[in-house]
């Protein structure tokens, strides 16, 4: 399989007033269509598989971690982003193939610096793309699936999460004192300087 | 003109077929029913109710579930002219369910200008332009804006607006609350000399029709609203319709045909059900209603003896003048928490240069029509974490990493934009056919789109775009980028001209009714009627259309064409 490349062939985009739209060439449309989808049985993630999107996620996002993003991932690949999962497995051996040539180190067992460089050459491929989209749906979704765990992500942004406001948030200055989830769990900033703002 | 004739067969399932329950088809299900018609309307999307609603923006405008249609589905496919092969298949369909894009529009309620009807007398014609005047004045639609402000329920004041149409009525509601994003933008606005004022908005600024007051949640555009503040078809027309014995609903039924009897009337509709058996229902009278690109494709596809290239398309106008105007954002970073999420979606605007307000010529420009700029929109539609992570960075800025992390930890809560909404003459050689290649999972041809910009939209958009990086830097930003011209390719729901309204057959498709020139007995209601799209967003204007339609339609009922 050769390197999908984003931006002419592959693009997703949001039209300002419109719904998610994915343009393909018409070539890889055909391609994609014909994708197998296997349902049945789940997908075996094997360790490497697991350290390498560790690493990925990592690099993309520093702390992506800390949020479980990983996580995040790897569940979503066997439900809802089935469709996804060959992108990643080639994304996968893409990014250990680079850092063997490299530096003759698996993906995982390199430093930041490495990673970002290995990652840099992928910038432009389909897989970059959706690792980039999905750690930060890891990121800055609803901790119920799994990613943005205690609210990092949230936090670290300062997105008060799921609530109504009243009018006193719309004053100078505000800021939110912390973050509440769809099951309604809340995390209070406090001091915690783990997390600048 | 006018006169409705009916097919002769005698055995009628009902008075009216509606295709598409959204914002028109949903109107005309309530007006109709309740003047007694018997009315069959064919949604292919789910039952949705708002309790299914959540401020979840991984599950609504990420993964676009429950509002919208299949994602993987090809939705159309696109090509800049006819000498190109298509370039580009489009997946992701748009919004369904009854109520369709409304149930997660914007609630940015907008009449157009009177100019905009009179597009070509006001601003001439164009270099292989193809504008025309309607044939309906902002007068004639006048008391249907009206009637929809107050069946959905709007919430602004026409009196700030110093451009604001004469009108019959005020808006029933008092505007929201600006935030301090929006507060912190009018000031810049002031301080250059523009008047902005409220973007109407169909948002309960106090409890309205039974629903209640908006909470300033935020999670606006492309969510359904929880608390039902966020007026829309769903909850208002499509509901009181329910209540009428002599309404059905049909939902998860896709139609894929008009069919015509041996005169050539329209006799009913076939329908894919939700076991993909094929259905046919029989009316008097049929109404396309299923949004621009479905509605002009679902004519296209229509095809039969009497009308080889579609449904009502003998004159080949079906799909032609097809143009879209594009929307772009500028974003400003402060040195202050603005925390555009806040708050419903419409924020203030300045409509200095929009449409006939101002003259391109006193600025040296050539370019015909103008465009409305609004703020302080979050960026996105509505400003939620992972749409800002969409965003373009600033020059020199990564778009991940460490440098990444640090920009949107603080971008998020101290930016905020402004909207661009420009304008888009129709042209002459742009139109909508169908692909010769791609088909969807049920086996029928995808629309082909061929369309790109107007050579004057690179002028109009580079003076726009001026004008709002004029008001951030007013505001203090610190830095200011984006608001770049968007790819034609990108179809956004500003659309129109691909059944165009016209006195004459051999330049339009339905006349001022939306009744088809070739089928008396068919209608087309939605923006793709539109012989041109204002500065202003179109969901309001589709509305009214629809009202218009049902009046009509009510009074040729009540020669006694049709028995109800
Ligand atoms: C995210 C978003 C935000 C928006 N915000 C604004 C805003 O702020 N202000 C504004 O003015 N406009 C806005 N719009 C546009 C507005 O929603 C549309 O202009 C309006 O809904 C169009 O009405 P319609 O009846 O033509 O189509 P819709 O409301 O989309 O209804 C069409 C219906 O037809 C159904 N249908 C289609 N094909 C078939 C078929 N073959 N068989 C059966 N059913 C079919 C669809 O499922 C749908 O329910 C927004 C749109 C989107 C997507
Ligand atoms: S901002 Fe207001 S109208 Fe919009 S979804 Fe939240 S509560 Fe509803």
């Amino acid at each position: 399989m050769n390197e999908r490349k984003a931006g002419i062939k592959y693009r997703r985009v949001r039209p300002l007033d419109g719904r998610l739209l994915v343009g393909y060439s018409v070539n890889d449309w055909k391609a994609v269509k014909g994708r197998k989808v296997s349902i049945y049985p789940r997908f075996k993630e094997t360790e490497l598989f697991v350290s390498t999107i560790k690493a990925a996620v990592d690099t993309m996002f520093p702390d992506a971690r800390k949020g479980r993003v990983d996580h995040y991932i790897i569940e979503s690949l066997q439900t809802v982003y089935r469709r996804e999962l060959s992108v990643y497995e080639e994304g996968v051996r893409r990014l250990n193939q680079l850092a063997n040539s490299m530096y003759s180190k698996a993906f995982h067992q390199l430093g930041e610096k490495g990673r970002t460089r290995i990652l840099e050459k992928l910038e432009e491929t389909e897989f970059f793309y959706t690792l980039r989209q999905h750690t930060m749906e890891g990121m800055f979704a609803d901790p119920k699936y799994g990613g943005n765990r205690n609210m990092v992500g949230w936090r670290l942004i300062g997105f008060p999460g799921a609530q109504f406001h009243p009018i006193t948030h719309t004053s100078r200055g505000w800021k939110t004192p912390g973050s509440v989830s769809l099951k309604g769990e809340r995390v209070r900033d406090g001091n915690n300087n783990l997390f600048r703002r | 003109m006018g006169t409705i004739i009916y097919s002769e067969d005698s055995n009628f399932d009902a008075d009216v077929v509606i295709v598409g329950c959204g914002c028109a088809g949903g109107i005309l299900s309530r007006e109709l029913s309740d003047a007694g018609l018997h009315v069959i309307a064919l949604e292919r999307g789910p039952n949705i109710t708002s309790e299914e609603y959540s401020m979840d923006e991984l599950k609504f405008p990420i993964r676009n579930k429950v509002l919208w249609g299949p994602q993987d589905e090809p939705r159309y496919t696109w090509r800049p002219n006819a000498e190109t092969e298509a370039e580009r298949v489009v997946t992701g369909w748009s919004g369904w369910g009854p109520g369709g894009d409304h149930l997660h529009w914007g609630a940015q309620s907008w009449r157009f200008q009177p100019a905009t009807f009179k597009a070509k007398t006001v601003f001439g014609q164009v270099e292989n332009g193809a504008m025309i005047d309607w044939p309906i004045t902002y007068e004639d639609l006048e008391p249907y804006y009206q009637r929809f402000e107050e069946r959905i329920g709007i919430s602004g004041d026409h009196t700030k607006d110093p451009n604001h149409p004469p009108r019959s009525g005020s808006y029933p509601m008092p505007p929201t609350v600006p935030g301090f994003a929006t507060r912190h933008f009018v000031k810049a606005a002031e301080a250059l000399g523009y008047k902005p004022f409220p973007v109407p908005g169909a948002i309960n600024s106090i409890d309205y029709d039974g629903r209640f007051a908006c909470g300033y949640c935020g999670f606006c555009q492309g969510f359904g609203c929880t608390v039902e503040a966020k007026g829309d078809v769903g909850l208002t027309e499509i509901r009181k319709a329910r209540i009428n014995p002599n309404f059905e609903l049909r939902t998860k039924c896709r139609v894929f045909e008009v069919t015509v009897d041996d005169n050539g009337n329209a006799k009913g509709v076939k329908y894919l059900d939700e076991n993909k058996q094929v259905v046919h229902v029989t009316g008097k009278m049929v109404i396309i209603a299923a949004n621009y690109l479905e509605s002009t494709h679902l004519m296209l596809i229509s095809k039969s003896p009497q009308f080889p290239n579609g449904i009502a398309n003998n004159h080949g106008q079906v799909g032609r003048y097809f143009h879209m105007r594009d929307i772009t954002q500028l974003i400003g970073l402060f040195k202050e928490p603005m925390n555009a999420f806040i708050g419903p979606t419409p924020r203030w605007a300045v409509n200095h240069f929009a449409d006939d307000n101002f003259s391109p010529k006193e600025y040296g420009e050539d370019f015909v029509m103008g465009g409305n700029i609004t703020g302080a929109d979050p960026y996105g539609l509505a400003g939620q974490p992972i749409e800002f992570s969409e965003a373009p960075t600033p020059v020199g800025v990564p778009n991940w990493g460490p440098a990444y992390r640090d920009f949107i930890s603080k971008a998020f809560t101290h930016h905020y934009t402004t909207r661009i909404y420009m304008t888009e003459p129709p042209q002459k050689d742009k139109f909508i056919d169908l692909d010769p290649e791609v088909i969807d999972s049920d086996g029928i041809p995808v629309p082909r789109v061929t369309f790109d910009w107007h050579p004057q939209t690179t002028k109009q958009h580079a003076f726009l775009r001026k004008r709002a990086y004029e008001i951030l830097e007013e505001a203090g930003a610190e830095k200011i980028w984006g608001g770049e011209l968007g790819e034609p390719w990108i179809l956004n729901s500003h659309s129109g001209g691909s059944t165009r309204m016209g006195n004459n057959p051999d330049e339009s498709v339905v006349n001022r009714y939306c009744q088809t020139h070739e089928v008396s007995n068919l209608f087309v209601v939605g923006s793709s009627c539109f012989p041109t799209i204002g500065a202003y967003n179109p969901a309001e204007t589709v509305g009214a259309l629809a009202y218009w339609v049902a009046e009509f339609i009510k009074k040729e009922v009540g020669k006694g064409e049709v028995k109800a």
